[in-house]
């Protein structure tokens, strides 16, 4: 039976890089020596979505809500405490040691802090060449040819092979690590807020570059960030998340436009808009309060505390995330009418 | 004091070239003539390892030679004092240069051996431990807490009692005695390390663990490690000394820095050159390694020339 059922999976084409089923992460926080309390932080709390090939999923939401920890759960750094994540039609999950070590390299990760995502003791050579020679990818002269081929794809100059990170600026760091990123050719690649690092001059120069990549290499991107902007013009669909659930998922354009979910609202509130005319048109949402705790959530929709049109359903029911409209989901029991959105500039 | 300030700035006319980095072996050199201290500490170890190397040379009597009639010679400077012996004699009449001279070869060995023991062990479980956490950190933990709980010297005089003391027994009984210092401080260390972005990196990429503890955390941990070590063989060579006072280190015939100052320690009150002038070998010698190993914590750091 069992065997079967893995013959059948295997068998089966998605259309879809990277598929998210019901995943969670539950952090213990018990606290006492036996253990009488019982707590957990629910990090990541049943999440659903797919990545298509060749696509960039922005995932949006405040700190704390679990963007990050989807990152690691998908690249493998964290275990997960439920659910599944396909990669190219097999669970990752399922594999283990040799196997989930070659499979983890097609995907890879991008990471928020450049100053401490690279080892201050290693040449930037060492550091670019490190998953080529773990890979026994290439050895000597050829190695040495493939780095610098790297360091020419992200715009390093050949001569800074031998020098150590600190004597690079934030930026130019970033292209090391991206330069690591890309070295192993790998299908996939999570961004953990890239560029919120980095000075605003900067941001742009490298998330021009992130997107010649993808172009030249058909790269797919999850790309974490905070804040809409920042996903504004890499992301082709979106996905808003608060406190550990996914509440709207959709294409850029329709989030843009008319989100359904009172959270996208204040986020799309919090986007600066440069032209001051329709500065003034548009109503403000500012969503007030911090976010609940995720050890505690609030019952219900877990957003009902903050919510402006909140009512006295949203404080028993919990919403489930369903498509509203055509390629747009919503966890809301109230979605939002049209004309909360904003213009989106080209 | 009055240091010249283009010496202690000193960056300019050093400062890198733009195209290629030098090569280490220019880059430590360039580092020692920059550090006053590491030169100092340079020599003096340097100093030290010759003086032991070359003992029989430099010796101007044979140590173990006792001479009834030259019993408590004061140091030559003093009322009394002979050109013959020119730190003095002691009780039996033996040249306190030459035993000082002599004893540089057991001092620097035990002290240096048991240090580097204790560190392989205290590193290699301290990385372990760190890194993997959970259940084989709390077995190592307790280890190193029970370990702890048992007095130093009580521990190396039962060790000592029972295999009989000589040189090597000693180096491994310091060496145990000394390893759970080094693995708190680097399992303290790699645990910081562990969570900093450059290892979860590692780990995607598909490091093999055995290649992240040995590329990624070992170099970064390695810095507190040389300066605690380097004030380490200090309290090692004390440490021997205490152990020969007791009786249960180096055994005569065989001279120890240790064991001369413990042997004067009865004549401190009536002649104080007998335990002042071994101890001013210790003291100078821990100086210069300590000197020595600050330089090196620098060298090994590639941020060195900035500072940070």
């Amino acid at each position: 039976m069992e065997q079967l059922m893995k013959e059948d999976s295997k068998n089966v084409q998605t259309e879809y890089l990277l598929e998210v089923r019901g995943l969670k992460k539950y952090f213990d926080v018990s606290e006492g020596l036996f253990k009488k309390r019982k707590s957990f932080v629910r990090a990541v709390d049943n999440i659903d979505f797919f990545v298509k090939p060749g696509e960039t999923l922005g995932i949006v939401g405040e700190s704390g809500c679990g963007k990050s920890t989807t990152g690691n759960l998908i690249m493998q750094l964290l275990d997960k405490t439920e659910g599944e994540i396909i990669f190219e039609g097999v669970d990752l999950g399922k594999l283990s040691g040799e196997k989930l070590r070659r499979k983890r390299a097609e995907i890879q990760m991008i990471f928020q802090d450049p100053f401490s995502s690279l080892n201050p003791r290693m040449r930037v050579f060492d550091i670019i060449a490190e998953p080529l020679k773990t890979h026994h990818v290439a050895k000597g002269k050829e190695l040495e040819n493939q780095v610098y081929e790297l360091m020419d794809v992200v715009g390093l100059d050949r001569s800074y092979a031998r020098r150590y990170p600190h004597e690079f600026s934030g930026g130019q760091r970033q292209r090391i690590g991206i330069a690591r990123a890309l070295a192993l050719k790998p299908k996939l690649i999570i961004c953990d807020e890239p560029v919120s690092a980095l000075d605003v001059s900067i941001q742009s120069q490298i998330l021009n570059l992130m997107a010649k990549l993808q172009k030249e290499f058909n790269l797919t991107y999850i790309f974490i960030a905070h804040g809409l902007p920042a996903v504004k013009h890499i992301s082709d669909r979106i996905a808003v998340m608060y406190l550990g659930k996914i509440v709207e998922i959709t294409t850029k354009e329709k989030l843009f436009d008319q989100p359904l979910h009172p959270y996208t609202e204040g986020l799309l509130s919090a986007v600066p808009i440069p032209d001051p005319t329709l500065r003034d048109k548009k109503n403000r949402i500012i969503i007030e309060g911090d976010m609940p705790s995720p050890a505690n959530p609030p019952s219900g929709c877990r957003f009902h505390p903050r919510c402006p049109y909140a009512q006295e359903r949203c404080k028993i029911e919990e919403p489930k995330l369903v498509e509203e409209q055509q390629d747009h989901f919503v966890a809301c029991h109230f979605p939002l009418e049209e004309g909360h959105g904003i213009l989106l500039d080209k | 004091m009055a240091a010249n300030p283009q010496t202690t700035t000193g960056t300019g006319p050093v400062a890198t070239p733009i195209s290629k980095s030098p090569s280490a072996f220019k880059r430590w050199f360039r580092l020692l003539l920059k550090s006053k201290t590491g030169t100092v500490g340079l020599i003096i170890v340097l100093t030290v390892i010759l003086i032991s190397i070359f003992a029989k040379q430099l010796a101007p009597h044979d140590p173990n030679q006792i001479n009834p009639a030259m019993m408590l010679k004061p140091p030559v400077w003093m009322d009394g004092g002979s050109a013959d012996y020119i730190l003095g004699t002691d009780n039996l009449g033996r040249d306190i240069l030459s035993r000082i001279i002599f004893g540089s070869q057991i001092s620097l060995a035990v002290g240096i051996s048991a240090v580097v023991l204790a560190g392989v062990i205290g590193v290699f479980v301290g990385l372990v431990a760190g890194y993997y956490g959970g259940i084989i950190d709390n077995i190592l933990m307790r280890l190193v807490d029970s370990f702890l709980a048992i007095p130093t010297i009580l521990f190396a005089l039962v060790i000592l009692s029972i295999f009989g003391p000589s040189v090597p027994t000693l180096i491994v009984v310091l060496g145990i005695t000394n390893w759970v210092q080094y693995a708190r401080l680097v399992r303290g260390e790699v645990l910081s390390i562990k969570e900093r972005e450059f290892v979860k990196a590692a780990k995607s990429i598909g490091v093999r663990d055995n290649q992240i503890i040995l590329r990624h955390l070992l170099p970064n941990v390695i810095s507190p490690f040389i300066v605690i070590s380097t004030l380490s063989v200090a309290t090692t060579i004390i440490l021997e000394a205490s152990l020969s006072f007791l009786g249960l280190g180096i055994q005569p015939p065989t001279i120890s820095w240790g064991g001369i100052l413990s042997d004067g320690r009865d004549y401190i009150a009536t002649s104080w050159w007998l335990a002042t002038f071994p101890g001013l070998a210790i003291t100078i010698t821990v100086l210069g390694i300590i000197f020595l190993g600050d330089w090196l914590r620098d060298v090994l750091d590639p941020r060195a020339n900035n500072g940070r």
